[in-house]
């Protein structure tokens, strides 16, 4: 079953840019519009200067007629809602002369912030008031507003899905690890569990002869002198020493990944010996120099890695053919090969063939993990794994390990 | 054989002047009866003369235009005009009070609508033929003399003398016989006040007078009564936004006057250019002012009003 797939998010870019361009257009219209009404109510104010309908500045006469027709041209404009004149009167006075009985109607009217003034003529014998119709800037500002409500808004959808992306793939990442770390334990008691068949294996034999001894002597077929004691101990000591040297006790006990100076030829030993019981008829070759190479590292993750190598290498031989473990220090890096004169990799798996649960061998239990976990300790440990041509004719494993972690 | 050639020449010469006569006797004839069919010259149209800018009521220039398209679209006027000699009807606008009367005593215009005031004297050549006529006029129901009042105003009811002394006293101009000389004649009979030596600001209405008072541009003012309903409306006094301080005599209504020759009484198209103004009128020509026939009676007094207004009075205080 596939995923949920994310609501896409262009559909909504666009529609904010959309709504951005509309914002835009709208205030520069706004701006022209005020630009407009400022150009008219200056133009008001000159009528009213040119005509001269409000007399002299010391006077206090008016042409009442003019007046009023001035102003009712000038508030049947679009933007005027009305019109208001003042006569400025000598001493400082000052009486509405249209309409001319606004002050005994609404003493203080001109108290109403919404009155825009102008003063008539230089210097000026009267005051022009004009309040303006603002439904229409209200209207606009109002559709402003909303805009940028909404441009907000899908902003902030578009930084939230933003944050959810990441904290998905943060929280995806996490889970992607925890998953490896399970599959690696997993891999490790699958080890463990194919180990355990190997060890009974080895381990029969002794504990099989200590107890056929132990039957001659109570059948009364040998007598338990000091030679037998001898052979019994034989037995008990080849019981331990399979144990010790299988390292399976090492091997099983969970640890954590303390680094220390490991012989790298003594790592590829005890892998083979752990793995040695799908060796059977495979001919092992280990080509290391005389003085093997130390690397600064977790042992049981290197024996891990390379006993997995030669497990690959056995399981794909069939249990024929020759194996070479080659390690050598190479350009200031350490080199481990595992090579094989077996059928090598076909070239349809190579692209995947470190991907976790890739395996032509599910019809044999195969897990598919083994080479995903070489690939994983290998970059662990700051190291490179990759497939190469074998020398022998087969596939070759080379790791590559830094070498500030060798000697 | 010398007598017949001259008698030949002599016969030759007597018929030649004969044919010439004749031939002159048929062109003049040609001419009268060509001369007769022709329509009878119209020289001159009806002057229709006004005072531009009068006060008070006075017929617009735009109302009187409509008038002049009325006369001259009604076929029986433009008959009758026609038939007086007249190729129809003009506008002729005075230029002040003065440039009227001299026009008028020059018999310059047939019909004039014209303010009272000129009516101070007698003038033989005009005939009053109608009395313009407001609903805030005083007047017989069933028609007669129309009378106007004048009133002093101020903002608020108090003493006449005061309310003039206390700073520019609003008035029209003196054309306007109940808006201006009669509330003139009030203050000097009454209260001994000479309205021309008060700080005076001049307004072309008595309907501006009222505003001016009402607007506080004038402490008081000078106007017709008629004008506070015109501007304030029916409810005037309920407002409370001014005061009538004092009220003068009705005085008649501005005339409108024809030529003597073109008097209704004796000429048919005197009464026909009457019907059309009071039509006119009637149908809202003049801005509610309605007109009304009225004589030369209905202005006896004016001259002594007039003459009182006119004469300089000593004990007039300022």
């Amino acid at each position: 079953m596939s995923a949920p797939r994310a609501p896409a998010r262009w559909p909504l870019a666009l529609t904010l840019l959309l709504l951005a361009a509309a914002l835009g257009t709208l205030v520069w219209l706004r701006g022209r519009v005020a630009e407009q009404r400022r150009e008219a109510l200056e133009n008001a104010r000159d009528l009213f200067a040119r005509t001269g309908v409000l007399g002299r500045p010391e006077g206090r006469a008016v042409r009442f007629a003019e007046l009023e027709t001035l102003a009712a041209t000038i508030a049947a404009g679009d933007l005027v809602e009305e019109v208001r004149v003042r006569k400025l009167l000598p001493g400082g006075e000052a009486a509405t002369v249209v309409p001319f009985d606004a002050d005994a109607r609404e003493p203080g009217w001109d108290a109403d912030p919404r009155w825009l003034r102008f003063d008539v003529g230089d210097p000026p014998a009267g005051r022009l008031y004009i309040r303006v119709d603002r439904s229409g800037p209200l209207a606009v500002d109002a559709v402003i507003a909303l805009l940028l409500l909404t441009l907000a808004g899908g902003l902030a959808v578009l930084a939230q899905r933003q944050r959810g992306k990441e904290r998905q793939l943060l929280l995806t990442e996490s889970e992607l690890e925890a998953r490896r770390a399970e599959v690696v334990r997993l891999e490790r008691l699958a080890l463990v569990g194919q180990l355990s068949a190997n060890i009974f294996h080895d381990l029969r034999k002794p504990v099989l002869n200590i107890r056929h001894e132990a039957q001659d002597a109570l059948d009364g077929i040998v007598a338990p002198d000091a030679e037998w004691l001898r052979d019994v101990q034989r037995q008990a000591d080849l019981f331990v020493s399979i144990l010790r040297d299988l390292g399976v006790e090492d091997f099983a006990r969970a640890r954590g990944d303390e680094a220390e100076w490991c012989d790298l030829r003594d790592c590829v030993e005890r892998a083979r010996r752990l793995v040695k019981y799908e060796q059977r008829d495979t001919a092992v070759e280990i080509a290391a120099p005389e003085e093997s190479p130390l690397v600064f590292a977790p042992a049981h993750r290197l024996v891990q890695l390379v006993g997995n190598l030669l497990l690959n290498a056995y399981q794909a031989m069939e249990g024929r053919g020759r194996v070479r473990v080659a390690i050598a220090a190479e350009d200031g890096a350490l080199r481990l090969a595992v090579e094989d004169d077996g059928p090598g990799v076909p070239e349809a798996l190579r692209a995947t063939l470190f991907d976790a649960f890739q395996t032509t061998r599910h019809d044999k239990g195969g897990s598919g993990l083994g080479l995903y976990i070489c690939r994983k300790i290998a970059d662990d440990l700051g190291g490179t794994l990759e497939l190469r041509e074998s020398p022998l004719g087969g596939a070759a494993f080379v790791l590559r390990l830094p070498a500030g972690r060798g000697r | 054989m010398e007598a017949p050639h001259t008698f030949r020449r002599s016969a030759r010469a007597g018929r030649t002047p004969g044919i010439w006569l004749i031939l002159a006797l048929l062109l003049a004839a040609a001419t009268w009866t060509q001369a007769q069919r022709a329509p009878a010259p119209r020289a001159e149209p009806l002057r229709v003369g006004f005072l531009r800018g009068a006060p008070d009521g006075a017929p617009t220039l735009a109302e009187l235009e409509a008038l002049r398209r009325r006369i001259e679209s009604d076929a029986t006027l433009g008959a009758a005009l026609a038939d007086a000699g007249f190729s129809g009807a003009g506008l002729f606008p005075a230029d002040g009070a003065e440039d009227l009367l001299r026009r008028l005593d020059a018999g310059e215009f047939d019909l004039a609508f014209v303010p009272a005031r000129i009516l101070a004297r007698q003038r033989p050549g005009y005939r009053v033929a109608l009395q313009a006529r407001r609903d805030s006029d005083i007047f017989p129901p069933r028609g007669g003399l129309v009378l106007r009042g004048g009133a002093v105003i101020a903002r608020e009811q108090r003493p006449v003398a005061e309310a003039l002394a206390e700073g520019p006293v609003a008035v029209v101009a003196t054309e306007s016989l109940a808006g201006h000389i009669a509330p003139a004649l009030l203050l000097r009979r009454e209260h001994g006040i000479d309205l021309r030596r008060l700080d005076l600001v001049w307004f072309d209405s008595s309907e501006e007078v009222v505003k001016a008072v009402v607007s506080g541009l004038a402490s008081a003012g000078v106007c017709e009564s008629g004008a506070l309903p015109a501007v304030l409306g029916a409810e005037w006094r309920a407002q409370g936004f001014v005061a009538v301080l004092a009220e003068s005599e009705p005085v008649p209504t501005d005339p409108v006057v024809l030529r003597a020759s073109l008097a209704p009484e004796v000429s048919p198209l005197g009464r026909l250019l009457r019907a059309a103004v009071v039509d006119h009128a009637r149908e809202d020509g003049f801005g509610g002012v309605q007109y009304q026939e009225a004589a030369d009676d209905a202005y006896a007094r004016l001259p002594a009003l007039l003459e009182e207004f006119a004469a300089p009075r000593e004990d007039a205080a300022p």
